[in-house]
This record gives structure tokens, sequence and C-alpha cells, in this order.
């Protein structure tokens, strides 16, 4: 099969939540190397569409290709490798609550790797320190701040050298502080790996930080796909509705 | 994707294509044989490399430790592009983290910690034991208010639809005595009393105790599974801050709940016991239904019966108070709601069983 130029490829995707269509037909690609943010408001559908790609929910129709493969054609082992290359970190964080931070990011290593336990050591203090929990290595999630914690998912994503991550709300329910940090360390994690960033997010601020290029979401439609500085110049109303920071009729009639 | 070692002076290893786990594997096994070889000083080349992965990295830096304890000397030189940020941060944040893992606890400083956490946690099931007694017994006569919709909620869920399985399991217990009884009784010609040890059995201990087992399974586990999912996720906290007492509001109607349904319970199970027994003796043994039912009346007493329902209410404070206990003091997040439970279902029957025998010591 032949390899395209981009990462990931996703085709009219539809999903349903029973009756109820959360995703209408959304297209898009993911280029290699760069920072796709995907937007919109709350509920429109960006968890989802997370969801879907990286293989956790099936799609209604359409199709999610990684590196030309659809995923849909694949069986448990080869979705398994797949996943291997894909890092994800999710909105709280995803840990287990009953290890350490230390054992949260040796668990991918150990499992998917034949390595000796000091290589391990070593990786897994090199992923804490990129992200600065050094100090917090034999902690249990438990004991971390939501920034702290945020930050070890992030180190846990990163385990296994993926080529492409996605973070889902990086920023949410952070500081802005901390969210400015985890901006930049998104980018510092560009620059010094060159990896393929998936963004799902609603904070403006750190669109416009981080993104190469936005996905705007809007029930289920995608209403933009571009540059980033074309999306701040864009006519589209709701477009331009979300980067202006404009309420919604329906909320400030109220 | 190559490691050679070259032998001029100083010797040096040209690493080429990627730096990965196996190349690193392969770096870290020839840095070992230079050591051996009794070098002073090494060179690794790394302008062929033009990526690298965690691995490969992770073993560039060992062979380096172990070289550098071995008393040789390495340069690493050569290193551009990718692989050059790469392997910098590594060195950078390897050098940042010193962080020493936390040390074991000896066996004597175990045993203490063990012995003080005991300590104390008697001393918290004692206190919630308390000001659950003064919120469910005391304080409603105070005029401070009960939620009786939640205690109604809770006799349903923990009374009404425990009944069948309370039920059955003692008539199962029933035939099980009666037959049991019956066998041996049966030697001596005496298979009449088994009307009486049933009915005494059944409503002096039987009936309370298998329907709080039961009952310490079912709800008692329910409660602590609860109670700590509440808790992990700050619920219980959200109640303290808008001024409620926590006792009064998640354990009194449990107990009141439980004070009610339990003693409840125990005469189904008392009934469910002195039936089976009656149609084993019937149906089984022979023995005509009048003589049985006159033996089993003669076997009921008020005192008996009694002091089953005072050990069920005893009971059903155990289970509350302990499934409580466990389910505030819960720490971590699933497994720790997994083990509170756990630990909870164990509490229960140990203190059930000490409830009961206290009752028979103090009773004779």
């Amino acid at each position: 099969m032949a390899r395209g130029t981009h990462i990931l490829e996703v085709k009219d995707l539809v999903a349903r939540y029973g009756e109820r269509e959360v995703l209408n037909g959304v297209s898009f690609t993911v280029e290699d190397g760069e920072i796709l943010a995907v937007v919109g408001g709350s509920g429109c559908g960006k968890s989802t569409l997370l969801k879907h790609v990286i293989g956790l929910m099936r799609p209604a129709s359409g199709t999610v290709k990684f590196w030309g493969r659809d995923i849909a054609s694949m069986n448990e082992d080869e979705l398994s490798e797949l996943q291997a290359r894909i890092g994800v970190s999710f909105q709280s964080g995803g840990l287990f609550n009953s290890m350490t931070l230390y054992d949260n990011i040796a668990l991918p290593l150990r499992e998917r790797r034949e390595l000796s336990e000091e290589i391990i050591r070593t990786i897994v203090r090199a992923k804490l320190a990129l992200v600065g929990l050094s100090e917090a290595m034999y902690q249990l999630p438990s004991e971390l701040s939501g920034g702290m914690k945020k930050r070890a998912g992030f180190a846990r994503a990163l385990a296994l050298d993926p080529e492409i991550v996605f973070f889902d709300e990086p920023g949410a329910g952070l500081d802005p502080i901390t969210a400015a940090g985890l901006d930049e360390l998104i980018l510092r994690l560009r620059r010094m790996l060159g990896i393929t960033m998936v963004v799902v997010t609603h904070e403006l601020e750190s669109i416009k930080k981080v993104a190469d290029r936005v996905l705007m979401l809007d029930r289920g439609d995608v209403v933009f796909l571009g540059l980033l500085d074309d999306a701040l110049e864009s006519a589209e109303p709701r477009v331009r509705q979300f980067f202006s920071r404009t309420p919604d009729e329906t909320i400030t009639a109220r | 994707m190559a490691v050679d070692l070259e032998r001029r002076e100083p010797w040096m290893i040209r690493v080429t294509g990627q730096l990965s786990e196996q190349t690193g594997r392969e770096l870290l096994s020839l840095v070992n044989m230079v050591a051996q070889a009794g070098r002073k000083e090494l060179e690794i080349e790394m302008s062929g490399v033009d990526s690298a992965d965690s691995a490969g990295v992770a073993f560039l830096a060992r062979a380096r430790d172990e070289a550098g304890r071995a008393g040789v000397a390495v340069n690493i030189h050569g290193t551009r592009g990718a692989a050059l940020e790469f392997i910098a941060l590594f060195e950078k944040s390897l050098q940042q983290s010193h962080v020493v893992p936390p040390r074991k606890a000896g066996f004597f400083e175990s045993v203490g910690e063990w012995f003080f956490s005991a300590v104390l946690e008697a001393k918290s099931l004692f206190n919630l034991l308390v000001d659950s007694i003064y919120w469910t017994f005391i304080a409603p006569f105070e005029r401070r208010g009960v939620r009786w919709a939640t205690v109604w909620d809770e006799m349903h869920q923990m009374g009404v639809r425990a009944i069948l399985i309370v039920y059955v399991i003692n008539l199962l217990l029933g035939f099980t005595m009666a037959l049991l009884a019956s066998n041996q009784l049966g030697q001596f010609g005496a298979s009449i009393f088994v009307a009486d040890l049933v009915a005494i059995g059944f409503t002096r201990e039987l009936g309370a105790l298998m329907t709080a087992i039961i009952i310490s399974a079912r709800s008692g586990s329910a409660i602590t599974a609860e109670l700590a999912t509440m808790t992990v996720q700050e619920e219980v906290d959200a109640l303290k801050s808008m001024g409620f007492n926590t006792t009064q509001f998640l354990i009194t109607p449990k107990i009141i709940a439980m004070v009610i349904c339990m003693p409840a319970l125990t005469i189904i199970a008392m009934f469910a016991g002195i039936e089976a027994g009656f149609l084993l003796g019937v149906f089984n043994l022979g023995i005509s239904p009048a003589a049985w039912i006159n033996r089993t009346i003669i076997g009921l007493s008020a005192s008996n019966i009694l002091l089953g329902l005072g050990k069920s209410v005893c009971y059903a404070v155990v289970i509350v108070v302990v499934g409580c206990h466990n389910g505030l003091r819960v720490r971590g997040g699933a497994r720790g709601v997994g083990l509170a439970t756990t630990r909870s279902v164990v509490m229960d029957v140990f203190f059930i069983i000490v409830v009961a025998a206290t009752f028979s010591i103090i009773t004779g």
C-alpha cells in the first residue's frame, strides 16, 4: 500500500451515540511534524472525534487511516502495534492511581519492550525530567496537583517514543501560568523530538500559541480547516465568533 | 545501522544509522569489552547517526556510566541533527534528576507502624461509632432532623430487596441443620427433639447471624463502595463545605434503615429456618405435623426471640459503622475503593462473630 505524505487521514467520519449523530462526515489530514489544533465549543464533538481517531470507538461510517492504513481493517494485534506508535495524553491524565509515577511510565516500556530495568529507569528518568517532574518520581498520582498530573500524563504518552501524540484538553482546569507552561512544553517537545501533534482544546490562547493549523468543529461539522492565521481572519460567522469570544445570543439573551 | 570497533589509538567505536535499542545493546557490550581490555580512553564517533530513540540513548548513557566506573574516559563526538538534540535532551534531564527511591521500612519499623496504625484506626472507628450513635439515637430527639426520604429509600434497597435471599438461604440452612441433627438424635429415637433444636437455634443464634452475614456481604460492601467513591470524587468534601455533618447526612439514614430492617429480616430468617425444620420433620422423618408444631412451640421462648432480635440490632450498627468507616478513610483511586470494600466485608464478619461471642458469654 502506498504511503501518503500525511500521517493521519480521516475521511467522512460519522459517529453516533444511539440515534444522535455527533459527527456528520468529518474529513481532515494531519501532516508530518505539524501541530493541528482541534477546536470548537463544548459538546461540538471534539472528544468523540479523538476517541474515534485513536481507535477507542468504531465509526458508524467513514475511514481513519494512519500511515495509509485503515484502522477498521486491522485486527487486534495490528491495532495494538499501531497504538504503540501513537501517544495519547488524556484529559485528566489517565494515570493509574495505584502506581507511582515511575511505574506509570515504566508500564508501557515493560510490557512493550524487552529492556532491563536499569535501561527503563534511565528512560523514565529522562521522560519525567523532560516534563519537569523528576522530584515526583516515586509519588502516587493522588499526591500531585492537577497540572502535575497532566504533565505526568504527557510523560507517559511519550514513553514509547510515539510518532504522533494526541493531547486532550492540555490546559483545561489549570491556572494560566501552568497552562502556558504546558503549551511551552508542547512546542519544546515538537522542536526537540519532531513529534506530530494533535491538540484538542478550546482555549484560545493555547491555540494561538501552539497551532500550525486549525480544525474547527461545530455541532459535528467541520466549519474551518486551515492555517491558524487564516482562521483568525476568517469571515465565517461561527469561526469569527469563536476567535473573537463573542457570546451566543441564546446565552446572553437570558 | 552498525556499531564497529576500530583498534587505533585511542580505540574508537563508530556508530552509524539509527541509535536504537539494538544498536544501543551492541554499543553497550562493545564498551564493556573495551573496559575489560583495560583501555583508559575510548572515543565514540557519532557522526554517522541520523536518528535516535529513547532506548538507544538510554543504552548510550549507561555505556558511558559503566565505562566511567571502570576507569575508561569516554569521549562522545560528532553527534549532529535530530540525534544530537535527542541525546542532549537526555543528558540534560539525567543530570537534573537525582531522586533516590523511598527507603523500605525495616522489620521493627513496620511492626511499629502496623501497631500505631491499628491503634489510630481503632480510635477513629470508636469515634465514628459514638458519633453515629449520637446522631442516630439522640440528635433526632433534639429536633436536629433526619432525612426520612433517604431512610425510606435505604430501607427499600437494604431491607425489602434482601428478603428473598435471606429467606432462601435460611431455608437451606434450616434443612441442613435439621438433617444433621436428625441423623444424630435419630439414633436415640429422639428425632422429635430436632423441632426444639431448630426453634431454639434459629431464634437465639442462627437467624440473626446468618442474616447479618448475608447483609454484610450485600449491603456492607455496597455502603463502603458508595462512600469510598464519594470520598475519592470529593463529594464528601463538598458536603462538609456546605456545612453538612457527614455522619448525620450519610450515616444516620443508613443506620436507622438498617436498625429497622435487620430485625425484620431476622424474623423472616427465624421463620424460614423453623419452616425448613418442619418440612423435613414431616416429610422426611414422618413425624405428625401437630406433634412437630407442639414441640416447636415449646422450643420457642420470648427471651430467645428477643435475644436474637437484640443481636440483630447490634449487627446492624456494626455493618453500617464498619462500612462507613472503611468508605470514608479510603486512599487512592479505583484500587483504593476495591481494597476498602474487601476490608469492610472482612471486618464485618469479624465483628459480627465477636458480637455473637460476647452475647453468648454474657447470657451464658
